[in-house]
């Protein structure tokens, strides 16, 4: 700790605690920027926090007061998809490449029985299904990308170690999180149903399909899932909202199944309905979906809004995509854009930073879903201005 | 018939079209005015709260053409409506929130034939249950477009715009429809311009539907369908105005 950060401390927890307070009287516009100042600035953020650890991974998170974290196996693995689809709109070899060493550490680091570990490296030593889940999905982008079959293989051990860890009804019961049952474990259900179709094995799809028929039935009739929490006592945040809402849609998009998308459309209607009224969505909710915090996880806007823009381009409903711009606009309210700051285009854990959630961190998954975010709306929004002007007829012109 | 305005902000509140709708009816019926939010904060609270969207109408959405004529639906030296009013000799009362008990009770001692809600929130049931029949105008399209920014929400999702003269029922914009009549939205026009011409219609709905309520009552459409929509984000809406301002619809 020195000095600099104890100042960053003091002025961060002093600035976000009178915005928080005066969140709803906040000037938006005026304080967001372009899309892509907002997305230039979250890359630049990434790329540093894979530079801090060599290209080995990319660092968990920047933390007030004890600077960049060591690299998280879990997040680094879906981070690689981030950085394929920066490849793609930037066209510079350099996000391929770390997204390869990534993939290579990760390969080097797996364990004997196919997992990967849980917390960043060195925390703790046993595989746990998430993490190993999310790093499946890295490895499956780029095995999908180059066909190199060092992904695939260490894809399949990975696949191999979900599989064991489901239950008879579907249920991923072994090697949890915390020793809790897990919905969001349905993004490990997608990655299974990914590998499934990348290596032409019917188990892991079936497999990945029985988890995702388990986590429809948690879900209630007002759209809130149950067991969607990381701690004992907590209640869903937005973050495990958010995981959930893609590994099922992801899910319906790889098999097809409507029934999916209708139990996705029952959540983000829920979602749309309470930021439309309250303006705000906290991190934590009950399953009446009732506020049991008042910071936000910013994390989970970035996810929801992903989710939505997702939604809306397969049901072609504003209201998703409405909704989803807000969210977008509230992460960009929060972002540090001074380039003189060691945290310039991170995103917070939590707004205010010492909310709840990853507390006085911007954590690299927040500044991830934000890209992720940020590249499908730009996307979108082209796409649908050109359907309106499509629409007008010439003859009105 | 004795009819009861029901708005707010006192202090604020200078709309032409109310002031002329309560003139016209004074004529012929009995009519009141209950203004809710009265107080300085609920005034200050409000504005800060639309200080954004204020902002991004001014800075993003209005046309440079139409800026010289922003506000062209509040005429220059346009007087307060609740001074208006008074000056008519028309009752008017003033309280904390129209869905406080005090509001309640005033209205069931006032015992109103037909309200006029002219308001910017929900009202709960024991409002509600004041009148046999409450009236609000929708600026948009019912009964598909109910609930906020309902003139943006129609210009994007429709090739029409509407007025729609309602029943209020407790869920959102959901009662039946009694009146409506079409917007002419022309090429260039911006949301302040559709904004008059949506309160001129309204003042003309309500008009038309006092000269023969029990006949306006029962030819009424149903408005069960629909969604309802929220606070439209500023790229949307300057989407909507690109395609105003393209054709007109």
């Amino acid at each position: 700790m020195n000095l600099g950060s104890l100042l960053d401390f003091t002025y961060l927890s002093f600035t976000d605690a009178c915005k928080h307070s005066l969140y709803p009287y906040l000037p938006k516009r005026r304080s967001i920027q372009s899309d892509s100042v907002h997305l230039e600035a979250a890359v630049s953020w990434l790329m540093k926090s894979i530079d801090k650890v060599d290209g080995n991974g990319s660092s968990k998170a920047y933390r007030i007061l004890n600077g960049w974290m060591r690299p998280y196996p879990e997040t680094s693995g879906y981070i690689i998809e981030t950085l394929l689809n920066l490849q793609d709109r930037y066209g510079d070899g350099k996000f391929f490449q770390a997204a390869s060493k990534i993939g290579d550490w990760e390969i080097s680091i797996q364990l004997e029985d196919g997992g990967f570990v849980g917390r960043e490296i060195g925390v703790l030593n046993r595989p746990v299904i998430f993490n190993t889940g999310m790093v499946l999905l890295g490895l499956n982008a780029l095995f999908d990308r180059t066909r190199e079959k060092r992904y695939l293989d260490s894809g399949i051990r990975a696949g191999q170690f979900l599989v064991q860890c489901l239950d008879e009804n579907g249920c991923f019961v072994r090697n949890l999180h915390d020793d809790l049952i897990h919905t969001y474990n349905v993004r490990a259900a997608w990655a299974l149903i990914q590998l499934g179709l990348l290596s032409g094995s019917r188990d892991f799809i079936e497999a990945g399909r029985k988890n995702v028929e388990w986590s429809l039935g948690q879900q209630l009739d007002n759209g809130y899932f149950l067991h969607n929490h990381f701690r004992k006592g907590q209640k869903a945040l937005t973050h495990s909202i958010g995981y959930v809402m893609r590994g099922i849609l992801e899910a319906y998009l790889l098999l097809g199944e409507k029934r999916y998308l209708d139990c996705l459309k029952k959540t983000a209607d829920k979602l749309v309905a309470i930021y439309g009224i309250r303006r705000r969505i906290v991190s934590e909710l009950d399953e009446n979906w009732k506020e049991a915090s008042s910071h936000l996880c910013l994390t989970g806007y970035a996810q929801i809004a992903l989710n939505l823009l997702k939604l809306f381009k397969i049901t072609k409903e504003e209201r998703y995509l409405n909704t989803a711009l807000h969210l977008i606009d509230d992460v960009k309210l929060q972002q540090p854009l001074n380039r003189r700051s060691e945290y310039f285009g991170g995103i917070k854990g939590s707004f205010p930073i010492y909310g709840r959630y990853a507390p006085l961190q911007f954590p690299n998954w927040a500044a991830k879903f934000f890209i992720d975010a940020l590249l499908l709306k730009i996307e979108v929004m082209r796409d649908y201005e050109n359907s309106l002007i499509d629409k007008l007829s010439p003859g009105r012109q | 018939m004795k009819i009861a305005l029901l708005t707010n902000y006192p202090l604020a509140d200078n709309r032409p079209w109310k002031q002329e709708l309560m003139q016209e009816l004074a004529k012929h019926h009995e009519v009141f005015a209950v203004f809710g939010k009265k107080g300085i904060w609920d005034h200050l609270d409000t504005y800060l709260r639309r200080r954004n969207e204020i902002d991004v109408h001014r800075r993003h959405i209005l046309s440079p053409l139409r800026a010289a004529s922003h506000n062209a639906h509040v005429p220059p030296g346009s007087v307060n409506t609740l001074r208006f009013l008074r000056r008519l000799g028309i009752p008017c009362y003033a309280v904390s929130h129209l869905n406080d008990a005090a509001s309640v009770n005033l209205l069931k001692r006032l015992k109103p034939d037909y309200g006029i809600a002219a308001v910017d929130h929900m009202l709960l049931p024991a409002v509600i249950d004041c009148f046999p029949t409450l009236l609000n105008a929708h600026y948009g399209n019912l009964p598909h477009v109910k609930g906020w920014n309902a003139t943006e929400w129609s210009i994007l999702l429709h090739d029409h715009l509407n007025v729609c003269l309602h029943e209020i029922v407790e869920r959102m914009d959901a009662g039946r429809i009694y009146l409506k009549e079409n917007i002419a939205v022309n090429k260039g026009d911006d949301f302040e311009i559709l904004r008059a011409k949506c309160h001129d219609a309204a003042k003309s709905l309500y008009l038309r539907f006092f000269e023969r309520p029990e006949e306006c009552k029962n030819l009424y459409e149903s408005n069960e369908d629909g969604k309802n929509y929220y606070l439209m984000n500023w790229e949307l809406k300057a989407l909507a105005q690109k395609k105003v301002e393209r054709t007109g619809l």
